[in-house]
């Protein structure tokens, strides 16, 4: 069995996405793009009597000399009957041949007859193909996504466009219902979840109202506008940009196509790039020219301009919303979760209207480009198995981690890591001679030991006498499939090693770890501030150390009395500055900086009356010089135990 | 007594085959990955570089547009001829990287390589062939980069 191809078959643009390794990802077509136009057309065979068979962007680009044989929006007309008041309206506005075929519809083409089904079936074909060259293997199974109103008719005409395509269609869903996959709400714990998806595409408006049961999302109503959508906004800034350059210039634009065709490529670009920027500059030169010689146009278009043009097509998004709303019968308050589908959803001020509409942010976070195939992918990927009960690849809800020196916690793994996985680092003492470690064992975001969830502690003990900082303390942690996790500590020099297992770190409710995510945020600057003062004091501690070793020195003798008295003025004061409690980090800073600079002169002093008394001084001086082997200062909470005692095993659960 | 059931031997091999299974796709998804993670690096510079090129199109159409429009009192002029040079330069520092410009104008109508965005009633002239070029396309590494803008013919 292979992979299942999750297909978003849009009005005007399709896109495709299948489970690698657990995840959703989109595949790119032959031409290298995320999306693909669903517009399909037959070049009219000349010399070579031969159809050609064009399907997405090189359809498109030939569409102008070709408009008859050039079949866009096929999704309009797929499962409906000729009678349908839509068709009707399609008849008339299409430049192809809509004709009357049974109670149903067929499209001319190359001077043949093609059913909707087969045109579609035309364009399922293109990513079938191109996904099989992506990802090379063959594909023979798909998930299609439809809009939620689309009828039995419509649903089966579009499983059997599958089927000419050569898919075994395993299952047609909801554009709205694959939203909400590609956001992991099927898994919400909450019953009844209600959903609004907020769909405003190239040309079309769909706004949709599902209802979570039993891990099924209901439709619960849905409405739109089937002639609203990017489009419009482009078409109100090149009328914009048409009506500013006549007022400067005094010259009328709208007959001159290839300076038309530059402002319309211009005014897409400045629309995407107001998603972003609060300004974009307009820079056309020589865009046309007059008797007095060439034109340029330049303008700056605003933001707040912009919105202020588009506003009554953001406005017109409100009314079916309320609609669909009202339909459901649910309050705006109802609803749980908004979801945005379509690229327009980016636009600043069409968030701010699905904000201001439901009372409550949308979600972000999936490319709404792409949110619907994701999800299709999704489904595809429950179906096959991938994302059965087997192989369901976990993460951590939280990082977690050891306290070190000065109480800071220091992680180990990352949350969101995908699990099984380990990580081990290397620790050290942060006294001379210290017999012991306690590991401490942190789950949680916060900076500051203390102020996360301590998970178990144990002792490391029976280290061989040594300076601090020299004893390499491997810590390795560990977390199976199960969540379950090992903390390990082994002395590398005496080979000691001692542990700890916790089977409940992943066992957090939803509410858990919103919580413990949203302190860390609140508290982040007060964290961080926290974390440089432990940090600066840790520093100013190894400066003393570094000091006072200097000292010990036999060498220490000789140096002159004003480098000795500088040095031990600054040892002094650092000394006062870590004993009070309430010292500022860049106090602490400012003091660790004046010692090491008195310390460095010291030895200097030292190495050049070394040199000068023709001694080889130069073992004594690179030891003093050395750092401590290992990066981070070890635990402090060694606390001058008195005996080494039996390493205990604490499981706090 | 709630025992667990213990799974049978039959249960336990189907269990096996499930897992055997559900391993071996794990692991040729992830040997798959990381081929393609590999090519996707490969191709992440060519593609940085792409996008340097293409942002650097319009800026190239618009020294186009301006030496298609030099007044005729300054053609001879000598300042002007040292911008000419200058476009020059560019020019060859572009095929040099292997940036080619489409054929367009007296060619036969390709969707491939162009973009249609009008179309041109000529009785002199034969459907399909490529009546002017409005904006220049581009080859990129033998790949089109940009399509090329044209008008058509095109005699009903």
């Amino acid at each position: 069995m292979g992979k299942i191809l999750g297909i978003d078959l849009g009005t005007t643009n399709s896109a495709m996405a299948v489970m690698t390794a657990g995840k959703a990802e989109v595949i790119a077509n032959a031409e290298g793009t995320r999306t693909t136009p669903s517009v399909v057309a037959v070049k009219s065979a000349r010399e070579n009597k031969q159809e050609e068979r064009l399907v997405g962007t090189i359809a498109r680009r030939q569409a102008v000399t070709n408009p008859k044989d050039t079949i866009y929006e096929v999704k309009r007309l797929i499962g409906r009957k000729f009678e349908d008041e839509q068709v009707k309206k399609d008849v008339d506005i299409m430049p192809y041949e809509i004709v009357k075929s049974g109670q149903g519809v067929k499209v001319a083409m190359g001077g043949k007859q093609y059913s909707p089904e087969e045109v579609s079936a035309m364009i399922l074909s293109k990513l079938k193909t191109d996904a099989e060259a992506y990802l090379g293997e063959k594909i023979t199974e798909a998930v299609i996504t439809v809009p939620a109103y689309f009828d039995d008719s419509q649903r089966q005409a579009t499983k059997d466009a599958g089927k000419i395509a050569g898919l075994e269609v395993k299952r047609i869903i909801n554009e709205p219902t694959a939203a909400a996959l590609a956001y992991g709400l099927e898994k919400s714990k909450q019953a009844d979840e209600k959903i609004a998806v907020y769909d405003l595409g190239g040309g079309t408006f769909d706004i949709s109202v599902l209802e979570l049961g039993d891990g099924v999302f209901e439709v619960k109503s849905t409405n739109g506008d089937t002639h609203l959508g990017g489009a419009d906004f482009d078409r109100v800034v090149v009328n914009h940009l048409l009506d500013v350059f006549k007022k400067e210039q005094g010259v009328d634009l709208t007959k001159d196509k290839a300076a038309l065709q530059r402002l319309r490529d211009e005014a897409e670009k400045a629309k995407i790039e107001l998603s972003s920027a609060t300004s974009v500059d307009i820079n056309l030169p020589f865009l046309t020219a007059n008797d007095a010689g060439p034109l340029h146009f330049e303008h700056k278009l605003t933001r707040a301009k912009f919105e202020d043009l588009v506003a009554d097509l953001v406005d017109r998004t409100a009314g079916p919303c309320r609609q669909a709303l009202k339909d459901a019968g649910f309050k705006a308050a109802d609803i749980d979760a908004v979801i945005l589908v379509g690229g327009m959803t980016r636009m600043p001020a069409v968030r701010q209207k699905v904000a201001e509409i439901f009372g409550k942010e949308p979600l972000q976070g999936v490319n709404p480009d792409e949110v619907v195939a994701i999800g299709a992918a999704i489904q595809g990927g429950v179906l096959a198995g991938d994302v059965g009960d087997v192989l369901l690849l976990d993460v951590t809800p939280l990082s977690l981690g050891i306290e070190t020196l000065g109480g800071v916690k220091t992680n180990l793994i990352d949350r969101n890591s995908t699990i099984p996985t380990s990580k081990s680092e290397i620790f050290s003492t942060a006294a001379d001679n210290q017999p012991g470690v306690d590991i401490v064992v942190l789950q949680g975001e916060r900076e500051m030991a203390a102020d996360n969830k301590k998970l178990g502690v144990f002792q490391l003990s029976g280290i061989a006498p040594a300076p601090r900082g020299m004893p390499q303390i491997e810590v390795s942690f560990n977390i199976d499939a199960n969540g379950i996790l090992n903390v390990s500590a082994k002395d590398k020099a005496t080979g000691k090693e001692q542990s700890i297992t916790i089977s409940d770190s992943g066992n957090l409710s939803k509410e858990d770890i919103e919580k413990a995510q949203k302190e860390a945020e609140a508290n982040a600057e007060e964290d961080k501030q926290k974390r440089e003062l432990s940090d600066a004091r840790n520093q100013l501690d190894a400066a003393v150390y570094q000091a006072q070793s200097l000292k010990k020195e036999d060498s220490y003798a000789k140096l002159e009395e004003a480098s000795s008295k500088t040095l031990e003025e600054a040892i002094g004061e650092a000394e006062e500055q870590l004993k009070q409690e309430d010292a500022s980090a860049s106090d602490l800073e400012a003091a660790a900086k004046k010692l090491s600079e008195a310390s460095v002169a010291a030895m200097t002093s030292l190495a050049e009356q070394a040199k000068q008394d023709g001694e080889a001084a130069e073992e004594t001086d690179s030891d003093e010089k050395a750092e401590p082997a290992a990066k981070k200062a070890g635990k402090s909470k060694a606390k001058g135990k008195d005996a080494p005692v039996e390493g205990e095993i604490v499981d706090e659960k | 007594m709630n025992k667990p059931k213990r799974e049978t031997k039959q249960e336990l091999l189907e269990r096996i085959g499930l897992l055997t299974e559900a391993l071996q796709r794990e692991r040729a998804d992830a040997e798959n990955g990381r081929r393609r993670a590999a090519l996707d690096r490969e191709q992440a510079s060519a593609a940085a570089r792409t996008t340097v090129v293409t942002d650097l199109l319009p800026l190239l159409d618009n020294l186009e547009r301006a030496f298609g429009s030099v007044p005729a009192q300054l053609e001879a002029d000598n300042w002007v001829k040292g911008v000419l040079y200058i476009r020059q330069q560019l020019q060859t520092y572009l095929q040099a990287l292997d940036l080619i410009p489409v054929p367009a104008a007296g060619q036969q109508f390709d969707p491939a390589t162009m973009e249609a965005v009008e179309t041109v009633t000529d009785k002199s002239q034969p459907s399909g062939l490529v009546a002017a070029e409005i904006v220049k396309g581009y080859l990129y590494q033998g790949q089109i980069l940009r399509p090329a803008q044209v008008k058509v013919v095109k005699n009903d």
